[in-house]
């Protein structure tokens, strides 16, 4: 997938619209190039028997595996086995990655089969994620923009909560993918490949209505 | 913005704004728990690699009453896998350590080997399939079930549960 060399574009903003945010985490999307730049070195240099480039491997990519799991609505102990059993199998298997610059590719593949698996094993429809929400308060900031963007931040929760869980997943699945393969998408999300674009269009929409009846979405 | 976008647009600026918002709302608000990498570190720090990992299937906090002590907290954590399935309880006992008293379905005979931060201790699984070890202090840690020739099930691998905090 990224076929970037090493070194390049680290910093340089890919403009995906996240309104100059960026995660306090060092993972937002404007760094995915960074971030498989230096995937992909450590991955090379573990294989030549550096151990702690595996350490410094499990802490890039960690949160983005994490995101990508949670995209499967499987409750977090859930997705904290399948994270941990996702960097297993690298360990077993990561002899067979031709490039160490497909790794990323490799664990975020895995980590979505994976998730997949583990959602069908325990059908839960509704996993509570009211521990989210306590959670909100937890960024530290000037407390007044604190407080504009977590009503923002519990308005967006919210109205995504009240979508269909089929939109829910396609969104989360969707966004989650610094570079969504529809293909591998739609067979997961058991969709037509064509139906993906479209529905997840409808389902912005729908999101954007009940977010626009939202008065802390529109005031911040 | 106009309500009636081409639904085939997938590149409408508006809806990669909104994923955006999405994209950067779950990575602060819900991101991975703060121990999740270090958990993942330990429990990759293994000497062989060959490995089945086993799934934590239940971890529930009970309260038991426990004689003339009272209540006592008893922490029950189940794993389950293709090869083996393996119930755990862990009581606090005086002076700040653990006892960690497991059961293997099917499981007598095999070793079983505990590895804490400060290091690892092994037993063997009596007939039943049980094992103990305590004074173990909290932290990080992992059980690990190695097969041996006179096991009851004969596992041509060892058996990991995930890393799980004490």
């Amino acid at each position: 997938m990224n076929r970037q060399t090493t070194g390049t574009g680290i910093g340089t903003g890919t403009g995906d619209g996240a309104d100059g945010v960026s995660g306090a985490d060092g993972v937002g999307a404007d760094d995915a190039t960074h971030v498989f730049s230096a995937a992909a070195v450590d991955f090379a240099a573990w294989r030549e028997g550096d151990r702690s480039a595996l350490d410094r491997l499990v802490a890039i990519l960690t949160p983005v595996l994490w995101q990508v799991v949670r995209a499967y609505r499987l409750d977090r102990p859930t997705a904290e086995d399948v994270v941990q059993a996702t960097w297993m199998a690298l360990v077993r298997k990561g002899h067979r990655i031709e490039e160490p610059q497909a790794v990323v590719r490799w664990l975020t593949v895995t980590a979505r089969r994976e998730a997949w698996r583990s959602a069908r094993r325990r059908p839960r429809e509704e996993p509570t994620e009211d521990d989210v929400l306590d959670r909100f308060r937890a960024t530290a900031e000037e407390p007044e923009t604190a407080a504009l963007r977590e009503g923002r931040d519990r308005a967006l929760w919210t109205a995504f909560r009240q979508l269909s869980v089929r939109c829910q997943r396609l969104l989360r699945v969707v966004a989650s993918a610094e570079r969504p393969d529809y293909t591998r998408l739609a067979a997961e999300l058991g969709m037509a490949r064509g139906s993906i674009g479209p529905t997840r269009a409808r389902c912005l929409a729908r999101l954007r209505t009940m977010l626009g009846g939202m008065a802390d979405w529109r005031t911040a | 913005m106009s309500p009636r976008r081409r639904l085939d647009d997938i590149n409408a600026p508006g809806d990669v704004d909104l994923l955006g918002e999405l994209r950067r709302m779950w990575r602060e608000r819900d991101p991975e728990p703060a121990d999740l990498v270090d958990r993942i570190t330990f429990a990759l720090a293994l000497d062989d690699l060959e490995v089945e990992l086993l799934e934590l299937v239940r971890d529930r906090p009970e309260t038991e009453l426990v004689g003339h002590r009272g209540e006592e907290r008893v922490r029950t954590l189940m794993f389950t896998g293709d090869s083996l399935s393996v119930m755990v309880s862990i009581t606090p006992e005086p002076g700040r350590v653990l006892r960690i008293d497991g059961w293997i379905t099917d499981g007598g005979g095999l070793d079983v080997e505990l590895k804490l931060e400060a290091g690892t201790r092994r037993e063997r699984a009596d007939p039943h399939g049980r094992f103990a070890f305590d004074g173990a202090e909290g932290g990080l840690a992992q059980l690990l079930f190695h097969p041996t020739e006179s096991a009851d099930r004969a596992l041509t691998h060892t058996v990991v549960t995930p890393a799980v905090r004490l």
